[in-house]
């Protein structure tokens, strides 16, 4: 049941390194965040 | 369902379990049978990662959440993309490099074989009372909907699951979960297009927001702090961000999914696809729920989502009179509805709205009039009342096809991970440790078969005792602080050793079990305390545990 194949850490696809990739996907939660902050604001009632 | 919807139905399941099972031939060795020979590409392992997460209910119960509560319930996922990311950085390489086939050997080769052993227990505990429940859930809802009894509809569900299962392994689940995950993305689109669609001519898209936002559907933030609110920023950001840490890298059903990736880039670009694609799914989903309400805001919903129970209480001596209250206080709601939509001045609209509003709260009385009658909660049936009522003839059978097959995605995923720590956890390391891989192959069908039989068993049992779910739900959501808190110590702490995890585990239930039983703190932070109380206890215990530790690693 032995794995001997070998482990490959690749760099990413983009942005060259991981921890960039990382900075870029919490950039996005945080813009996603955003704009449901905006959309609740938005459409919030007002009596 | 018309003879159409069973013939798309029966295709789709034939077509897709042919389809894994075709991808999966040739899994002849364990390593291919439990982890697909780690051959993985990112978007196979993502796409099943996030069919997995999804399931039946995402279908069933988001939707009904978002017509009955609007959007909030968004924020219990904003803490999936910080948890993915440290996942990235931590626990994938980790467990790749360890090259383990579960997340419970990678704890004995940290600590010791004792706290591989109680994590090992936590989790078949768990994650088996949880997959009957999974399998329960849906199988109750497809009943209904598709007028079967309940124990054939379980047990044809638990059948196809354990042949699928059993003999495709972990590359067949992924692989199927593919072209799901797409037909789910299609099926979703589709509902809310038609939900647009039938809307009165005069409504606009831009209407229906205005609508949906007047009833306090559109709320996909919340920032009021409130311990016993489960769905706010905050609770979703930490609270979110522990449990997603948990589930993703602590639980064999995830992790033996990112294992499965050909490199440790691909796990981790599965990983965050997920991080980026979640957030949005569930919006447009709760979405659709939302533009459901609207939808029903002009065409009159039945009294009661749930037929069975509609049934039921038809002969009540009170319904005649909650009925007509009901018909009435839908004229009025429709009525303030286009007062609202047509009001353009803003002194018009403010009236128009508190019209609505009380509208709104007059025909939410009504209606729990009528669930006063019933006894069970009608939100679950809420989307599969539109979908079989106002989609178009084929469209439902694929519907309803995909949920039966989302649910197959997320139990066999559960099963082949029960399976994994079975074999290799339990049976290879404390019953026979010196087997062929040939034997270790035909363990892990063995298990598998046995966890689907298990699952179906207890899921046909679990009709009866309704309670019980709900409290092995929260059960589960006991277990997971202590488990991310052990991972936590063995990924940061590398001074503390086998006992002292072992001790922190134990005192972080107890602590856990304690605030679940004496307070009522929403489950959400139950994962922070665990965690957190497993650490403090940890680097409190004598320094020499933690340096006999240190030479073992």
């Amino acid at each position: 049941m032995s794995d001997e194949r070998q482990v490959i850490d690749e760099p990413p696809p983009f942005l060259k390194t991981w921890p960039r990739v990382y900075v870029f996907v919490l950039c996005e939660l945080a813009v996603v965040i955003g704009l449901f902050a905006i959309f609740t604001a938005y459409y919030k009632p007002h009596a | 369902m018309r003879p159409l919807d069973w013939v798309v139905l029966a295709s789709w399941l034939v077509l897709l379990i042919g389809f894994g099972l075709w991808r999966a031939r040739g899994s002849s060795t364990v390593n291919q049978y439990l982890l697909a020979g780690k051959t993985m590409p990112w978007y196979a392992m993502g796409l099943s990662i996030m069919a997995t997460q999804a399931g039946a209910l995402t279908f069933i119960s988001t939707t009904g959440q978002g017509y009955a509560d609007g959007m909030r319930f968004v924020q219990f996922y904003f803490g999936l993309p910080i948890a993915m990311v440290i996942i990235c950085a931590t626990a994938a390489p980790i467990f790749h490099r360890a090259k383990v086939y579960t997340a419970y050997e990678y704890l004995e080769k940290r600590f010791d074989a004792k706290t591989r052993a109680l994590v090992t227990a936590v989790f078949l505990i768990e994650r088996g009372l949880s997959a009957g429940i999974a399998l329960a859930a849906p199988a109750i809802v497809l009943s209904v909907i598709l007028k079967m009894p309940f124990t054939l509809t379980t047990v044809i569900m638990g059948a196809i699951i354990v042949i699928f299962t059993t003999f495709g392994g972990i590359k067949a689940i992924t692989w199927a979960d593919v072209p799901q995950m797409i037909v789910i993305m299609c099926a979703l689109i589709l509902a809310l297009t038609v939900a647009i669609n039938l809307l009165p001519p005069d409504v606009s898209f831009g209407d229906a927001l205005r609508l949906a936002g007047a009833a306090g559907k559109l709320n996909p933030i919340t920032t009021t702090f409130d311990w016993k609110d489960r769905f706010n920023i905050w609770s979703g950001i930490i609270g979110g961000a522990f449990l997603m840490l948990a589930y993703f890298g602590t639980d064999q059903s995830q992790v033996q999914r990112y294992l499965t990736g050909k490199s440790i880039g691909q796990s981790r670009l599965s990983l965050l696809f997920n991080a980026m694609a979640k957030v949005p799914m569930q919006f447009l989903i709760l979405f659709i729920g939302a533009m459901v309400f609207v939808f029903y805001l002009y065409e009159r919903p039945p009294l009661m989502f749930h037929p069975v129970e509609a049934e039921r209480i038809s002969t009540a001596a009170a319904l005649p009179g909650i009925e007509s209250r009901y018909n009435s206080a839908f004229e009025q709601r429709r009525n303030a509805a286009n007062r609202l939509k047509d009001a353009r001045e803003e002194s018009a609209r403010g009236a128009a709205l508190a019209d609505f509003r009380s509208a709104q709260k007059g025909f939410d009385a009504a209606r729990a009039e009528a669930r006063k009658l019933a006894k069970e909660d009608d939100r679950d049936y809420v989307f599969l009342t539109f979908v079989t009522t106002h989609l178009p003839m084929g469209i439902v059978g694929l519907v309803l096809a995909v949920i039966f097959t989302a649910a197959m995605s997320s139990i066999s995923g559960e099963i082949n991970s029960l399976a994994t720590v079975s074999v290799i956890d339990v049976y290879r390391r404390h019953i026979n440790r010196d087997g062929t891989d040939r034997h270790y192959l035909m363990a892990s069908r063995i298990a598998t078969a046995f966890w689907g039989v298990f699952a179906t068993a207890f899921a046909s049992y679990a009709q009866n005792i309704g309670s019980l779910i709900v409290a092995v739900n929260q059960v589960g959501s006991l277990f997971y602080g202590g488990m991310l808190g052990v991972f936590v110590l063995a990924f940061g702490f590398k001074r503390v050793g086998g006992d002292a995890a072992f001790t922190g585990v134990i005192a972080g239930e107890l602590v856990i079990f304690a605030v679940a039983r004496y307070t009522s703190v929403t489950f959400l932070w139950f994962n922070v305390i665990g965690c957190l109380v497993v650490i403090g206890v940890a680097l409190l215990f004598p320094r020499r545990n933690h340096l006999a530790a240190n030479e073992r690693v």
